[in-house]
């Protein structure tokens, strides 16, 4: 096993995420407390209530996070919500948004301007939150596209936190910590937080204290939020390559540890 | 599928399958794909800041009168003095109000926001509440009535054993989840009720929870009589199962409870009507997960305590401390690698269902 070239387990990793693509196999999905947490939460919000989708994610990340943000806004368009997006990540953030907002606004005959609005990005996202709690204009005097905002009916009944029923936040990246701290903490807004496997431990804890309503984690949260709202998607599609890649892994480190034992115990043999 | 949405696909498809390649080795068509990220991001990133950051926030708001913006202008300027070395010392000016700013704003933010919600998490009790009737105030239930015929410890009090029945909560709370009351009730158990508490007052209440007890759970509950038309309400009993001599819980079925409690008014009553109030609130024992986060974070925090050697008692707390920090790692390395093969998944995804679709576009 030492010596085998790790291009070998690269291989076997490929062909086990091809795999179910080409044979599809329906795996169970079992529902964990905080994914039902996020789906209950945003089910609690009033119909017709603003509020915010934020997509803090680079593309890299877009086999976790994108998942979320679609099941998230055709839930919430499925309410009636009123949807605001916006971004803290320069690359990519807001042109995702951008796109993938209007592909499900579509879905939903919803008008831009009217039903939801992209508010683009703005460098320095503690200036950024923090200043929405006074003024949002005043951070972004237009929308993605350069519309002045007093140009779109929805932001006439949006001018602050105060006007925002909840918070929808999507990061790869510790911009959440700051939704919390800042945005949560200091104005009240409810909210949730949808992440990546790398950065969802760390979040179960925010999770306990009732700073997160509910947590998705990975593509494995993305699928269940997927179930819940009955709208299966990529996620619920990817899980199949999860799962079997996860029993490749696991074999792999039962492999690798017994073969370390058994060359520990030839050694010691040797020595006697 | 129109021409450029098929180029894009391809474009993307080929810019995945060469950084892919430096899986087998290292490339120069691996290296092509990196550095036409690496130029890219860095102008995409300068474009957008000189968009939304200097035209927007600083240039055109000056032109259209707010003149003032030119100071925070001349201290963003300031920052490239960098540059020359003879002048870079005039950046620290902008420097220095970065870090007042941002100071100001984090340590508020990161104690509030952070700090003190996490360590109030912490110290968490013993037991969890999971559901609790809701406005068990909201009506009075004139229930009760001790009357005080005269201002002597001898002279029985004529009591008002009519049963008082009323509907305390609100139907549409069981909807939620949480325990409902339905009624609440008071009679007496003697004929009077004296000074020197020779009888006691029944107090009953039922209640409904449509929720089946799970693992370690269990309700509490807490009947309290009110004087009547305080606007400060004072308690004049309270009882819970666990206090002495507490209320007795029967299941009447089909998950319906009938809670009992004979309220003894002893030679401390006094003379009014009075609310009765019962709440119940569905728990969850946590010993054990408190007992693991109390062990876990005391435990950790020694480990990073290097002010005194590793040895004896410290020693060892300090060995359990790094347990729990291998099983955090663990944990971490765990969700690491799930979220590693799902952006492994993603791309292969685009690939098999994008990319070889568009095949049949073309060929």
């Amino acid at each position: 096993m030492e010596q085998m070239d790790r291009r070998w387990i690269y291989l076997m990793v490929a062909i086990a995420v091809i795999i179910p693509f080409i044979v599809p196999a329906e795996l169970p999905i079992s529902i964990t407390p905080e994914a039902q947490a996020v789906f209950d939460s945003v089910e609690a919000i009033p119909d017709g209530s603003n509020v915010f989708v934020v997509f803090d994610y680079y593309p890299s990340t877009i086999a976790e996070c994108e998942p979320m943000t679609t099941t998230a806004l055709r839930h919430f368009f499925r309410k009636n919500c009123n949807v605001i997006t916006l971004s803290n990540i320069p690359l990519g953030g807001p042109s995702m948004a951008e796109t993938v907002t209007r592909r499900v606004a579509e879905e939903y005959g919803k008008v831009y301007g009217e039903d939801y609005v992209n508010l683009g990005y703005k460098y320095g996202y503690v200036a950024v939150m923090t200043g929405m709690g006074s003024s949002i204009e005043s951070i972004f005097p237009t929308d993605n596209s350069g519309t002045p905002l007093s140009e779109l009916p929805l932001m006439d009944s949006v001018k602050n936190y105060d006007d925002i029923a909840f918070i929808f936040e999507v990061a790869d990246n510790a911009t959440a910590d700051y939704w919390v701290s800042i945005v949560n903490a200091q104005y009240g807004v409810p909210m949730i937080c949808g992440t990546t496997a790398v950065g969802a431990p760390k979040y179960y804890a925010f999770v306990a204290s009732g700073q997160f309503l509910g947590l998705l984690g990975g593509m494995k949260g993305a699928a269940e939020y997927e179930q819940l709202v009955g709208m299966p998607d990529e996620a619920v599609r990817g899980m199949g390559a999860q799962s079997l890649v996860h029993l490749l892994i696991i074999a792999l480190v039962a492999l690798g540890n017994i073969g370390y034992f058994i060359i520990r115990y030839k050694q010691r043999r040797e020595r006697i | 599928m129109s021409g450029v949405e098929i180029f894009q696909i391809w474009l993307m498809a080929f810019v995945t399958l060469a950084l892919f390649s430096f899986m087998y080795k290292d490339n120069p068509i691996y290296k092509v794909a990196e550095h036409i990220f690496a130029g890219l991001t860095a102008g995409y990133q300068v474009g957008l800041v000189w968009d939304t950051v200097v035209l927007q926030q600083l240039w055109n708001p000056m032109l259209g009168g707010k003149w003032w913006l030119f100071v925070p202008g001349i201290l963003g300027l300031l920052m490239f003095a960098r540059f020359w070395q003879k002048w870079s010392w005039v950046s620290r000016v902008s420097l220095a109000f970065v870090m007042g700013v941002t100071s100001g704003i984090f340590i508020t933010s990161q104690l509030h926001g952070l700090v003190l919600p996490q360590m109030q998490d912490t110290m968490v009790g013993i037991s969890e509440k999971v559901g609790e009737s809701e406005d068990p105030f909201g009506s009075n239930i004139n229930g009760l009535l001790i009357t005080d015929g005269e201002a002597s410890d001898d002279v029985a009090l004529a009591y008002d054993d009519t049963a008082s029945v009323a509907v305390i909560a609100e139907p549409s709370v069981a909807e939620t989840g949480y325990p409902q009351v339905l009624a609440g009730s008071t009679s007496s158990t003697g004929e009077s009720v004296n000074r020197n508490g020779d009888a006691s007052v029944l107090l009953q209440a039922e209640f409904a929870d449509t929720a089946v007890l799970g693992f370690g759970e269990f309700y509490t509950i807490e009947f309290e009589i009110r004087e009547s038309g305080e606007a400060q309400a004072r308690s004049i009993a309270q009882s819970t199962v666990w206090s002495s001599g507490g209320i007795s819980l029967t299941e009447t079925g089909s998950g319906t409870f009938l809670a009992e409690y004979n309220y003894d008014p002893g030679d401390a009553q006094e003379v009014g009507s009075y609310d009765l109030q019962f709440t119940v609130e569905r728990r969850s024992i946590m010993f054990l997960l408190t007992a693991i986060v109390i062990i876990g974070v005391i435990a950790t925090l020694i480990y990073f305590y290097f002010s005194k050697p590793h040895t004896g008692a410290l020693g060892v707390t300090a060995k359990v401390g790094i347990w729990f920090i291998m099983i955090s790692f663990g944990a971490h390395f765990g969700y690491t690698v799930m979220g590693r093969v799902s952006l492994l998944i993603g791309r292969v995804q685009f690939l098999v269902e994008e990319w070889i679709a568009s095949f049949s576009h073309i060929f």
